[in-house]
């Protein structure tokens, strides 16, 4: 009933006699109140009371579908359209033995869905851009820019289809389930949105089983990890966020030498604790439904080298790219040549699913660069070589000022660029801004100190939690909530992987 | 089972833990509820929005000063109704101005007279004052977003803010200073700004003296000028269509004015408190409204008040046309017709409330009140040794009627600048006739010697015809006179003995401020004065 209200208090609250119901705004996005204080312990609820009949799918499909729609009830379309095509495809392919007739419907849907994901992406910036080009050719032609709305979660959903079509196709993998399986494996709402980027393989036998009761351990880690991504997101990602927008502002102000270190850096700690932030509170959810989803972060800026940083960041997406892009180019199989250019193929595309942009393909070219540098030049390793210790401390360091150089690209507009890199040529006034970098201070330092923390254990501050005494754990908590309560930024602001 | 509780002792502890810090500090805390509320953001380096700020000042002084009548609505009555003058009529009931803005939406129309009902128990009646352009509509055609119409005020103001907000979250702002601030070695502004405007602690004592007023902020034009101007401001459209966007489907599909809903949620809200609606809609101009507009929403607003016994519509026409003249645009009025405005508030919710004591009116124009110089200066005067030159050369004109003050080469103000030490607190009128040389205008500043105390300026641009005042000048005006030189002035109140007045030449079209001198650029001052004027007896005594 309370879901009921929630999804339609629009139209409930508009029909005479009902006036007197109370307005409710549910938004999508996990750090809104509507999300976490009525939409999930209601599907929670109503999830345990069917959880071991076959309506408990049917509830995490009515609660996924009825949150997306919260975006835009439009939105629906595409999103039930790719299911019911790849659902059709995937029958079709694991049924079907004739090779050319498999090839071509495997063929059809990969074009499919990716012609649907460039249409609603891509579309409007080519125009755009052909424009730009046109004009400043003097072609005196130009197309009307095609500006369609972005379904969110589009880029995330595209690859669980296509995942799954593709290792059906490679029978790697059988449909199990029925299409309410299926659709609740893509919709499923924790990581409808921005992931992590399930494979089928993993995360649809889960979804199509009956699933057992959360134990109390899953329950409460449910809770840490949601916790724990509440307090990255709103106590450290947007307040770096806030940090990273004023330095933008004064890299044009009067003294912007070494701002953009301050930018850098900001946005750095805010891009993972942003998006680190989601993928735990989607773990974290997850959990409380029976479903594990895949890890996506582990202390990525402890890395020594490209390729370790890509096992360590957005680790679906790695996987996902190298499984159904870098393998099937050749991978390392043709020589060092093709290597190379496989490695570079895969990031640039990597970059353009970020967004469509000049940024977004120039930080997956500079990733792609990195890789390729570090293969020919495996800097880590001779700096271990040279310095042991020390040298794999200088590796990591560097590592990260790397990463960080590409974040520029990936959060910089194109004007802002030559100001930035040319403010990186002194180190910033702390008269002229000691208010940002004390910020920067007060809030990386925590970054830094939990990724410090747990990096010896190989996993990530919160996977930490289950192991400290329980009287720790109600301290870590209590700690937690008093730090959202005084230090969350109170603009709610969206994940910055929503936009992806 | 005891076991299986206890795997959650972890979880358990904490809440009980922050259960008890929460209920001990609730039993020890004394702020208030709007400080609990966390409406204000206390973010790091990042100024609240001066909207917000507004609504927080004053339903915080709404609960202190427990009104009888509380105004909730856009900025047309945010400006236009003066509490002290609606009081005149209501018989020693105290009336409260709680308009802020129509980005707040009905949603925080309807949040902020919940709000206030639920705390004040003395509230007997709410005045809705709209204007006819702010009727309830799609709350996409609303730009809410920033206030937090739709959500921000609800989750700090309304039914669900008791859930979720725990009171600590009064705080916020005791705990964030030091750490924001770095114990206080840091600029304080920059690092926990709630509102960049210097001027902003005044403007929030003048609405808490006001019980919600505050001037309307309105660029004033000279008499030619708002010749030219007056029919633009209802150059809006022949006729306003009864469109979509006042509709919203129901359940069933069917569309419902949400004129309709709007108004019954607040019949229904003030119902439950045993209290009145009274619908008031600000006069307005344009004769264009007329049409299948405004036909619907009278039948909407009839409706309403045929369901509900307390809702009273005080003009069922909702449109009582005012002339041009009276208007900056076709929603706000101009400066100086509070009064008219205000009593007819007054008058309505007299009646409304079966209020037998009606006063005489007191009608006062938007005229610049006249008495005679406290100080003037005129002809070469200006070029004396009382008044300071920065940046400029002073020369007296051939007929020694003025003195041409031409800016130096170089950056920085260029101005001239007199202390007057012996002026006595009061309100003045300061004010000068200039002539404007090429490109050159003025901008007159009048402050206390303290400047915190008070601070105003007005800039004069003879060229558009146009004075337009920094928030704490209570009113300015621009006049052109015969010869083709303007008198500008702005009127301010000295809450101390003492002032300073300065008169700053600007630039036409850019942003008034020290700039790059050409050596060239000129104003001629002719004559400047600062009057005593009767205070205005709505106007708080700071």
């Amino acid at each position: 009933m309370v879901l009921l209200w929630a999804f339609f208090n629009d139209t409930l609250t508009a029909t005479p006699g009902l006036e007197w119901l109370p307005a409710i705004r549910l938004r999508m996005e996990f750090n809104s109140v509507g999300f976490m204080a009525i939409f999930v312990p209601c599907t929670f609820v109503l999830y345990s009371l069917v959880r071991d009949t076959r309506a408990a799918n049917w509830v995490l499909l009515f609660a996924s579908l009825g949150i997306y729609a919260t975006v835009g009830l439009v939105y629906l379309l595409p999103l039930l359209f790719t299911c019911l095509f790849d659902y059709l495809v995937g029958a079709f392919l694991a049924r079907s033995s004739d090779s050319r007739r498999r090839t071509a419907a495997f063929a059809v849907s990969v074009t499919v869905q990716l012609s649907l994901l460039c249409l609603f992406k891509y579309t409007g910036w080519l125009t755009g851009e052909f424009n730009k080009v046109a004009v400043m050719a003097g072609l005196g032609v130009t197309i009307s820019q095609i500006v369609l709305p972005l379904p969110p979660g589009i880029s995330f959903y595209t690859f669980h289809t296509i995942s799954y079509t593709a290792d059906i196709y490679q029978r790697k993998f059988k449909p199990v389930g029925t299409f309410v399986d299926y659709v609740t494996f893509v919709g499923f709402f924790p990581q409808l949105i921005a992931g992590p980027i399930a494979r089928a393989s993993e995360l649809l036998p889960q979804v199509a089983a009956r699933r057992p009761t959360v134990s109390p351990i899953e329950c409460e880690r449910a809770f840490t990890l949601v916790f724990w991504g509440l307090f990255k997101k709103t106590c450290l990602a947007d307040n770096l966020g806030l940090i990273v927008s004023q330095a933008g502002e004064a890299i044009t102000g009067a003294s912007p030498g070494g701002v953009g270190y301050i930018y850098m850096y900001a946005f750095a700690a805010q891009i993972y604790c942003d998006f680190s932030a989601y993928t735990d509170i989607a773990r974290g959810l997850g959990k409380l439904f029976g479903i594990e989803l895949t890890r996506n972060f582990l202390t990525p800026y402890l890395a020594k080298n490209p390729s370790d940083f890509w096992q360590r960041w957005h680790i679906s997406l790695s996987r996902w790219l190298r499984d159904y892009l870098y393998i099937p180019l050749g991978g390392d199989r043709h020589g060092k040549l093709v290597t190379l250019r496989n490695l570079a193929i895969t990031m640039f595309l990597g970059g353009l699913w970020h967004g469509a942009g000049v940024g977004f393909i120039i930080w997956g070219l500079y990733h792609g660069l990195l890789l390729v540098v570090y293969r020919l030049v495996p800097v880590d390793r001779i700096l271990h070589r040279q310095f042991r210790a020390a040298g794999s401390i200088l590796a990591t360091v560097l590592m990260f000022n790397l990463v960080c150089i590409g974040w520029i690209f990936f959060r910089a507009a194109p004007s802002e660029l030559l100001p930035l890199f040319g403010s990186l040529g002194a180190l910033p006034d702390i008269a002229q801004h000691g208010v940002l970098l004390w910020g920067l201070g007060l809030f990386g330092a925590i970054v830094v100190a939990t990724e410090l923390v747990a990096f010896p254990y190989g996993v990530e501050f919160v996977d930490l939690v289950d192991r400290f005494p329980w009287p720790a754990r109600a301290a870590l908590y209590v700690a937690i909530f008093y730090a959202i309560v005084f230090f969350a930024s109170r603009s709610q602001n969206e994940f910055i992987y929503f936009q992806f | 089972m005891s076991s299986y509780i206890s795997s959650f002792r972890a979880l358990f502890c904490a809440i009980a833990v922050i259960a008890a810090i929460e209920t001990s500090y609730a039993a020890m805390d004394g702020s208030s509820s709007v400080a609990r509320s966390g409406y204000l953001n206390w973010n790091f380096n990042t100024p609240d929005l001066f909207h917000k700020v507004i609504i927080y000042e004053k339903l915080s002084h709404a609960v202190a000063m427990r009104p009888d009548v509380i105004q909730v609505g856009d900025s047309s009555g945010f400006h236009a109704i003066v509490p002290s003058i609606v009081d005149r009529y209501l018989g020693g009931l105290k009336y409260a101005n709680l308009s802020c803005c129509a980005n707040t939406g009905f949603t925080g129309y309807y949040t902020i007279a919940e709000y206030v009902l639920d705390k004040v128990s003395t509230v007997k009646a709410v005045v809705l004052y709209v204007t006819l352009y702010n009727f309830p509509r799609d709350p996409r055609q609303v730009l809410t977003s920033f206030v937090g119409g739709q959500d921000r005020l609800p989750m700090a103001f309304g039914w669900i803010a008791p859930f979720i907000t725990p009171p600590t979250l009064a705080a916020r702002e005791s705990v964030v200073r030091p750490v924001y601030t770095l114990d206080g070695s840091l600029d304080e502004p920059a690092a926990l700004p709630v509102e960049t405007s210097p001027s902003f602690g005044d403007l929030a004592r003048f609405i808490r003296a006001t019980d919600g007023w505050w001037p309307e902020h309105d660029t004033h034009l000279s008499k030619s000028r708002q010749d030219q101007r007056e029919p633009s401001i209802c150059a809006l459209g022949d006729a306003w269509p009864d469109d979509g966007v006042y509709y919203t489907p129901d359940i069933f599909g069917r569309p419902q004015s949400f004129t309709r809903l709007d108004l019954s949620r607040l019949a229904d809200l003030t119902a439950r408190h045993g209290a009145k609606l009274i619908v008031l809609i600000q006069p307005n101009p344009c004769p264009h409204v007329e049409g299948s507009f405004l036909e619907a929403r009278r039948k909407d607003v009839a409706a309403v008040a045929a369901k509900y016994e307390n809702v009273v519509v005080a003009d069922p026409a909702l449109f009582e046309p005012w002339p041009w003249r009276n208007f900056i645009s076709s929603d706000h009025l101009r400066t100086g017709f509070e009064e008219a405005a205000s009593s007819r508030v007054g008058r309505a919710v007299a009646a409304a409330l079966g209020l037998s004591m009606v006063p005489v009116e007191q009608r006062t124009e938007p005229n610049e009140p006249s008495s005679g110089p406290v100080a003037a200066w005129s002809g070469a005067e200006f070029g004396g040794t009382a008044w300071r030159k920065e940046n400029v050369t002073l020369r007296a004109t051939p007929d020694g009627t003025g003195t041409i003050a031409t800016e130096t080469s170089g950056p920085g103000w260029h101005r001239i600048e007199i202390t007057v030490p012996q002026l006595p607190a009061g309100t003045y009128v300061a004010s000068v006739v200039f002539r404007a040389h090429g490109e050159r205008q003025v901008q007159l500043e009048l402050r206390a010697m303290d400047p915190k105390a008070a601070y105003g300026f007005v800039r004069c641009d003879g060229a558009a015809g146009e004075s337009w005042r920094s928030i704490r000048m209570l009113d300015s005006g621009i006049e052109e006179l015969p010869d083709g030189s303007f008198r500008c002035w702005g009127k301010l109140d000295l809450p101390e003995s003492g002032g300073v007045f300065t008169l700053d030449l600007i630039r036409n079209g850019t942003s008034p401020g020290p700039y790059d001198g050409n050596g060239r650029g000129a104003v001629e001052y002719i004559r400047a004065e600062l009057s005593r004027v009767p205070r205005q007896a709505y106007l708080p005594n700071q």
